[in-house]
């Protein structure tokens, strides 16, 4: 994920809300995706989407840069994503499987593999998965998001990868194990 | 070079680290002469193009609504700017309830013989044998007997069989407003458990899937066949999908064992329940509990396991029926709970209004008995695809030391409990790049009837890997009886209540299902003296300190306050100061299960005017003479008094309980010259 202009962070630090909204737009569709993964429901991550960029208004005065501006951002999303589910959890339980709208037939297929392969993974593997290989960071700025050492999260992507890698072979070889 | 090496360097290539020149002329050599890997790297690189490459989901513009918020924050001083609507209006005209049937509707297919139960294994069954955890005097009960009484039936039970009738209501207002399921379980100690959901509704169509559902533990496997959660909502198809697991680990809670429904330890553990009163159940004497939902929810957990059931608002009341000479469940219920909130919450969920009178759930048995359940009822059928493996290894206790190198600690004695099994997680990967990954050396497991203990141990890895996680502001440290410190969790959605114990010369993680008091008991058997942990271990923010309260308060360069009073079964876990702020942050949590009820944060700053709002729809209101605000999404009160801010936030808390709480607040009484501050972490820095 991409680093701010500083000169915009500087301004939304300093309250600029054109300079902030600039983040906004910058930021939405990450902070979207990544709210959409934790919570696997569409109507949530928006509500955490907004919690979350509100959080970081509200606390942007003490972001000291120890971490990525990304970094920090998901790091807050996480938490919102967190305490929505701790709110919700009755409710999760009948939407985990909450359809898309596919847009061809195969597309849907295999997004539905790659769903259900995915819900077969360990949260503790999927987070760092779902940073590294989504949303294309580094094992530091993952570590940095999730709060672990970088040794945990290479290790847990790796066990992320296989696991997936061999839910995905079965699906794909029904029945060969 | 060995296969899973390879794969990791593949992994690690993958992720952008630089192997060294000898690693990938390794790699490639290994690739070479190896189909399975080649195929592993194969598989990776399709898995990462089919994620980046798949069309993006949508994803909605939240530019407008975000900013709007922002500026209602950045500009509101005390005015109420035009919020999202959080709740819909509720639709005009909703048809009223049926007045309530019978209990039982019509005796269907399955009933049939639970009626011949009822007649075979209720009479003649074993519940009027006695039983050492008895309760002999006839005097009025008390709460703490009640919790006692469970605690002794639970570490006492070996065998257990029972069938209930489930009734429920509204599950999909208005096509489906009463369902009929039968609920079967049987337990073997410590670890055999059948559960089967059959459902006996009759569905308005042929689409609509029946909640049928069988989880069977048989120690080290697992299995549950349920249909899944419906896509496109209720009334269509539900695939059935069918899980087993191998080398599972003992009591392990990725692999759930919902043993409340038999003894309901975890229910009586988060807390003593109201007495509402004695009468007679099923013929047997018994006691009325009630307790919130959020409490008793381990009660509820076979309908946590698949298949689809209506949800319960967290205040709802669950009125309880104990046998009191066996203080098994007999009947349990749920009642709505009254106020506009619930009211509120219906809506949401397009429930029809809910009178707090009438139960929306009702469990009831028709047998119960502590005979053997019959050989086989705990076969996990072998044809039934394998799909997954908690990775445990099995080891005699005697071959311990030899698998682990080491004997492990072990306590002197666990409370009754009995040496159940001991296993080896799945050996940590060789990793140059860093330290290996965190998993115990060992893990042994102490158990009787439904109560266990785990005794997680780790010595090899002591180095920069925290052996069992952070420790969060959740954790509270807490002195043991031999003069040590530990740090306790509550119990949690993953694990049983947790003590960390930092010795010099290895770090335990105990775990059990048991009240905390136990754990603490067993700690104390156990030959190792706490040490604070490492300031490294806590999961603060850089700079941040941890302390306790006394000595926050001393160093906080501000009056700090605190609440004279919390809510029934909260403590205070955690203090962070932050000497930058500088700001004081501090955590309360029920002490025995964060499922039965949110966090508290109190968060101090001095200030001299209240930040900005950042969400729409905030409240103005009064709090402690001061003009304060309430932010029903973030469930936020805050507020300035005195030249310093004061924040309150728990997840789902009503303004009311926060101004209850609020009006609690206190100074912290200055501590007196002769106590000394009690050790905490910065000291071992």
């Amino acid at each position: 994920m991409q680093d701010p202009d500083p000169r915009t962070l500087a301004r939304a630090r300093q309250g600029d809300l054109h300079a902030f909204e600039e983040l906004v737009r910058m930021y939405q569709a990450d902070v979207y995706r990544f709210a959409r993964h934790l919570t696997r429901d569409r109507t949530l991550a928006e509500d955490v989407a907004q919690e979350t960029f509100l959080r970081a208004f509200r606390f942007l005065s003490s972001f000291r840069g120890d971490s990525k501006f990304p970094s920090w951002l998901l790091r807050i999303c996480r938490n919102c994503s967190m305490d929505a589910l701790r709110a919700r959890r009755t409710l999760l339980a009948r939407e985990e499987l909450e359809p898309r709208a596919p847009t061809a037939v195969a597309d849907a297929v295999a997004r539905a593999e790659l769903h259900a392969a995915l819900a077969s993974v360990e949260e503790e593997h999927r987070e760092p998965f779902l940073l590294i290989e989504v949303f294309g960071m580094s094992y530091r700025e993952a570590a940095d998001v999730l709060g672990l050492k970088v040794g945990t999260v290479k290790s847990r992507m790796h066990r992320a990868r296989k696991a997936l890698c061999r839910a995905l072979e079965v699906e794909g070889d029904a029945g060969e194990v | 070079m060995r296969c899973e090496r390879c794969q990791q360097l593949i992994s690690l290539r993958m992720d952008g680290e630089h192997l060294t020149a000898r690693q990938l002329a390794a790699m490639e050599g290994h690739l070479r002469s190896c189909p399975v890997c080649r195929a592993f790297r194969e598989r990776a690189h399709g898995l990462r193009a089919a994620i980046r490459i798949r069309p993006a989901e949508p994803v909605p513009d939240l530019v407008e609504r975000v900013m709007a918020a922002v500026a209602a924050e950045a500009a509101a001083s005390g005015g109420l700017p035009a919020g999202r609507e959080e709740v819909s209006e509720r639709p005009a005209a909703v048809t009223p309830l049926r007045p309530r049937p019978p209990l039982l509707p019509r005796l269907s297919r399955s009933l049939a013989p639970v009626a011949a139960a009822l007649v075979v294994g209720f009479v003649a069954g074993s519940l009027a044998v006695g039983g050492p955890w008895q309760r002999t005097a006839t005097a009025p009960i008390a709460a703490a007997d009640v919790r006692a009484g469970v605690l002794r039936a639970a570490s006492r039970l070996d065998s257990y069989q029972a069938t209930f009738t489930v009734t429920e209501k509204n599950l999909d207002f208005p096509a489906v407003t009463q369902r009929t399921l039968i609920l079967s379980v049987a337990f073997r100690s410590p670890e055999r458990f059948r559960l089967e959901v059959d459902d006996l509704t009759d569905y308005p169509g042929a689409g609509w899937t029946p909640t049928d559902l069988t989880l069977v533990v048989n120690r080290s496997r697992w299995s549950l066949s349920a249909p899944s959660a419906c896509p496109g909502g209720l009334g269509r198809t539900c695939p059935r999908f069918t899980t087993v697991v191998r080398d599972r680990a003992p009591f392990s809670r990725n692999t759930p064992m919902p043993t409340d429904v038999v003894v309901p330890l975890e229910t009586l553990a988060a807390g003593d329940p109201v007495l509402l009163g004695e009468g007679t159940v099923l013929g047997r004497e018994a006691v009325q509990l009630e307790l919130p939902y959020e409490r008793a929810r381990p009660l509820f957990a076979f309908t946590e396991l698949g298949g689809t059931w209506r949800p319960f608002f967290p205040r709802d009341r669950v009125v309880l029926w104990l046998d009191t000479a066996t203080w098994l469940p007999l009947e349990w219920r749920v009642y709505p709970a009254p106020g506009r909130e619930r009211n509120l919450w219906e809506q949401r969920f397009e429930l029809p209004p809910e009178p707090p009178a009438r139960p929306i759930l009702e469990v009831r048995a028709v047998t119960v008995s502590r005979r053997p359940p019959p050989r086989g009822a705990f076969r996990i059928a072998v044809e039934d695809a394998e799909r997954g493996t908690e990775g445990v290894r099995r080891i005699a206790p005697g071959a311990l030391e030899d698998a682990v190198g080491y004997q492990p600690v072990a306590p002197e004695s666990v409370d009754g409990l009995e040496l159940y099994e001991a296993v080896v997680p799945e050996p940590p990967e060789p990793r140059p790049e860093g330290p290996a990954p965190a998993v115990p050396d060992a893990i042994v497991t102490y158990a009787r009837g439904v109560s266990w203990v785990k005794v997680a141990e780790d010595r090899v890895a002591r180095g920069e890997e925290l052996p069992f996680g952070p420790i969060g502001p959740l954790m509270e440290e807490v002195r043991l009886p031999n003069g040590g410190v530990a740090y306790y969790q509550p119990a949690t959605e993953e694990a049983g209540r947790r003590l960390l114990i930092h010795g010099a010369a290895t770090d335990l993680m105990l775990e059990t299902n048991l009240p905390r008091e136990e754990l603490i008991q067993v700690a104390a058997r156990i030959p190792v003296v706490g040490r604070p942990a490492p300031p490294a271990w806590f999961a603060t923010d850089p700079g941040v300190l941890r302390l306790p309260l006394e000595e926050a308060a001393a160093r906080a360069g501000f009056p700090v306050l605190v609440p004279s009073s919390l809510p029934e079964s909260y403590g205070l876990s955690s203090v962070e100061l932050d000497p930058e702020g500088p700001s004081l942050t501090l955590f309360f949590r029920p002490e025995d299960s964060l499922l039965a009820g949110a966090p508290i944060r109190l968060f101090l700053q001095p200030a001299r005017a209240l930040p900005p709002s950042t969400v729409a729809g905030a409240q103005s209101v009064e709090v402690r003479d001061a003009e304060g605000r309430f932010v029903p999404q973030r469930s936020q009160l805050e507020w300035v008094e005195a030249g310093l801010y004061v924040s309150l936030d728990a997840p789902g808390a009503t303004l009311e309980e926060l101004m209850g709480l609020a009006r609690t607040l206190e100074p912290v009484a200055a501590p007196s010259p002769e106590a000394s501050p009690s050790p905490g972490p910065a000291e071992a820095a």
